[in-house]
């Protein structure tokens, strides 16, 4: 009897024992919240080998709103939107789009729903207007994010409209462009709109919104059927962003068309409106360009890009939009020298006329689709010395393992008779010993305008890989250099760039 | 008498369960905390001085040179643990290269015009995040690289992949060529310009 009673005195400890040992378990993995002074936990479970998180707790913790939906959707709504939620799918929805988690959302019972780790990294953020910050793994520290009003003006010129951004408070904002609209972000601020502006003409701008959801509050620019290229730059004191929207011009040299045949120029009025598609890819009927000039960068890659603090007090005040960036700085020669060999009669086009980003393979398209005569890429250098200065011109250098003749070029019948097909990032190959005289002799031109005695480098350049022509990529001096970056915001210097390129250019093409 | 055992054996359990569970919790804290501060591999290694020192030969940028001029890399020699294993020897080179290639002191030093690893805008804003010796004698660095930091260009660039394949090539023998990843993964460029698809010899 006596031993009896120590058996299941000893069976009910045991049993208490494993189940502090659950317990233990259970509070060793839990969540920790630190919302203020106060910590706050919430359930964790595993399922599958994945971790999941009581979405109750985690609606308690953050002031959020769950609402159930018969068995199988769940609404978690937060002050800067709501989320969808499906029990054993692992999408979320958020308005129009849907969000992947790393395993299905979990309902465990009426009420009870458990949500996969990634979620709250992932996911809580995007309705919440609270920051949470990981402070070590299993642990967050949710910080409030300040608040920063955002006013948007409209000001209207003939061929151009002003949006001006002003911020209440020092903000760093972002542009982005997209297809039919671009994007202006801040950091690190909760966005609210102040007063926002509409244009009254929506021809370059149909309309302007706000997206509280989106990211911290964005505002959205949906582009107009006249818009043509932007401009984006800060001013200071008070703090204001600027995007200037530029129309299409009244001659247009959008498209690109075909040798002069002696026809007239189209008016813009009579292109019709995809005419301002940013990337040109030619038409299935072969048309030529003798030359193809390739302005490099654009859009978020900036090329280089000398940060105003790296420059001397006298130049801080010009905006990365003049004198101090990659991607205008060549646009602007670019367009330069287009004019000047048009002016000529000399057949050119460009990868691109405005501020958009496009790939490598996208620019080797266009100089291949158009069977450029020669193709010329403009940059401009940054190296981590200021001391390097003056024009450099490269040309392709294969890599070491390039493909013998027989890997590299094949044969296949066709309709028209046998067509000779040629790997793509070795298209060069075969021309590299014109592209080299080509370089030699731009490289004595450039070197005399700038007083330079800089040589032809052979690089393993990505751009020049695919191109079936002969082809240089110059850069018209470094940014990073004082005496050249004092030259080419010089508007004088920048004309004789434009005019000894293309007296070189034409040169070439009476070859 | 009987409620007295009953209760001392409920209170002993109540002890042992809530020891087991602290000591559990206990384990499981120092192994996150582990994990944390082995967020870089090269922690796992054992502690240089633990190891013999050899004197190696690294190559970097020398300023205000272009690719293909005379002295484009200039030669410095540092000491750093020595490894039997080629990979980890070569990941040792490589990080000593990216941390400290701007400032470290040897020859040609006085013509760097970096000040400090924190503004050195080539080799400061580069780290290695992973390094493999294949069979084939292929080298594979993955780098991540500090795009705000580095000044975009060419030359940059250049000197970046010349400096690195000349110090493995230098010093790691077996390595026949050198294959770049950034961020874990083939890209095209490594800065939007020199093609890297393709291993270098």
């Amino acid at each position: 009897m006596h031993s009896e009673r120590r058996e299941r005195a000893q069976s009910a400890a045991a049993l208490l024992g494993v189940m502090l040992l659950f317990l233990g378990v259970g509070w060793a993995q839990d969540l920790e919240l630190w919302i203020g002074q106060s910590r706050q936990t919430v359930d964790h479970r595993k399922r599958d080998s994945k971790d999941y998180y009581r979405l109750s707790d985690l609606g308690r913790s953050l002031g959020l709103v769950i609402q159930e939906e018969g068995d199988s959707r769940c609404y978690l709504r937060g002050p800067r939107g709501s989320l969808e939620l499906l029990s054993n799918r692992p999408l979320v929805r958020r308005g129009e789009e849907y969000l992947l988690l790393d395993a299905p959302v979990w309902r465990r019972g009426r009420e009870d729903w458990w949500v996969p780790a990634d979620f709250i990294e992932k996911l809580l953020p995007l309705i919440l207007d609270q920051r949470l910050v990981p402070v070590r793994p299993g642990v967050f520290r949710s910080e409030v994010i300040e608040r920063c009003r955002v006013a948007m003006s409209v000001h209207g010129r003939a061929d151009r409209l002003m949006l001006v951004f002003t911020p209440d408070e020092p903000v760093e904002a972002h542009l982005r462009e997209y297809r039919d609209y671009l994007q202006v972000s801040f950091e690190d601020r909760l966005i609210r709109a102040g007063d926002l502006e509409r244009p009254e003409d929506q021809h370059l701008v149909a309309d302007v919104t706000f997206d509280p959801t989106e990211g911290w509050g964005t505002f959205r620019v949906h582009k107009g059927p006249r818009f043509n290229r932007y401009r984006w730059y800060r001013l200071t004191e008070p703090l204001r962003y600027v995007l200037e929207i530029y129309g299409m011009p009244t001659v247009v040299a959008e498209m690109p068309s075909p040798p002069p045949t002696g026809a007239p120029e189209a008016s813009a009025e009579a292109l019709p409106d995809d005419t301002a598609s940013e990337v040109v890819l030619p038409s299935a009927v072969p048309r030529t360009a003798a030359i193809v000039i390739d302005p490099g960068h654009g859009g978020q890659d900036y090329g280089v890009d000398v940060p105003s603090t790296a420059l001397p007090a006298e130049e801080r005040e010009l905006s990365r939009s003049e004198a101090t960036t990659e991607k205008v700085v060549v646009l602007e020669v670019a367009l330069g020298l287009e004019e000047l060999l048009r002016s000529r009669s000399i057949p050119v086009e460009l990868t691109r006329r405005r501020d958009v980003e496009l790939g490598d393979d996208q620019r080797a398209a266009v100089a291949n689709g158009f069977q450029a005569e020669v193709f010329l890429s403009l940059h401009v250098g940054g190296a981590p010395s200021p001391a390097l200065r003056g024009p450099v011109v490269y040309v392709f250098a294969p890599p070491d393992d390039l493909f013998s003749d027989a890997e590299r070029v094949s044969t296949v019948a066709s309709s028209a008779g046998p067509l000779r097909l040629v790997r793509w990032e070795e298209a060069q190959s075969e021309y590299l010993g014109r592209s080299v005289l080509l370089a030699e002799r731009l490289q004595a031109e450039l070197n005399r305008l700038f007083e330079a005695d800089n040589h032809v480098i052979r690089a393993r350049l990505a751009v020049l890989a695919p191109i079936q022509a002969p082809a240089v990529l110059v850069e018209l001096g470094f940014l990073t250099n004082g005496e050249d970056r004092g030259r080419l915001a010089d508007p004088d210097f920048r004309r004789r760039l434009e005019e000894t390129l293309a007296d070189f250019l034409q040169e070439v093409g009476r070859e | 008498m009987r409620n007295l055992r009953w209760a001392i054996a409920v209170l002993l359990t109540l002890l042992v369960a809530v020891w087991v569970s602290y000591e559990f919790y206990t384990r499981e804290r120092d192994r996150r905390a582990q994990l944390e501060s082995l967020q870089d591999e090269s922690d796992l290694l054992p502690a240089p001085e633990q190891l013999t020192l050899e004197t190696v030969t690294l190559f970097r940028y020398r300023p205000g040179t272009l690719p293909g001029d005379e002295g484009f890399l200039v030669p410095f020699e540092v000491s750093v643990p020595r490894y039997e294993e080629e990979a980890r020897r070569a990941r040792e080179l490589l990080s000593r290269l990216l941390r400290e290639g701007g400032t470290t002191g040897g020859p040609g030093t006085q013509l760097l015009d970096a000040a400090s690893p924190a503004t050195d805008p080539l080799y400061g804003a580069a780290k290695l995040r992973g390094f493999y010796l294949l069979a084939d004698g292929t080298a594979v660095v993955d780098l991540e690289l500090d795009r705000n930091r580095m000044v975009a260009g060419i030359v940059t660039e250049y000197a970046l992949v010349e400096s690195i394949v000349r110090t493995l090539r230098a010093n790691v023998s077996g390595v026949t060529q050198v294959q770049l990843l950034v961020d874990g993964h083939m890209s095209t460029t490594l800065l939007g310009h020199v093609l890297i698809t393709r291993p270098f010899r």
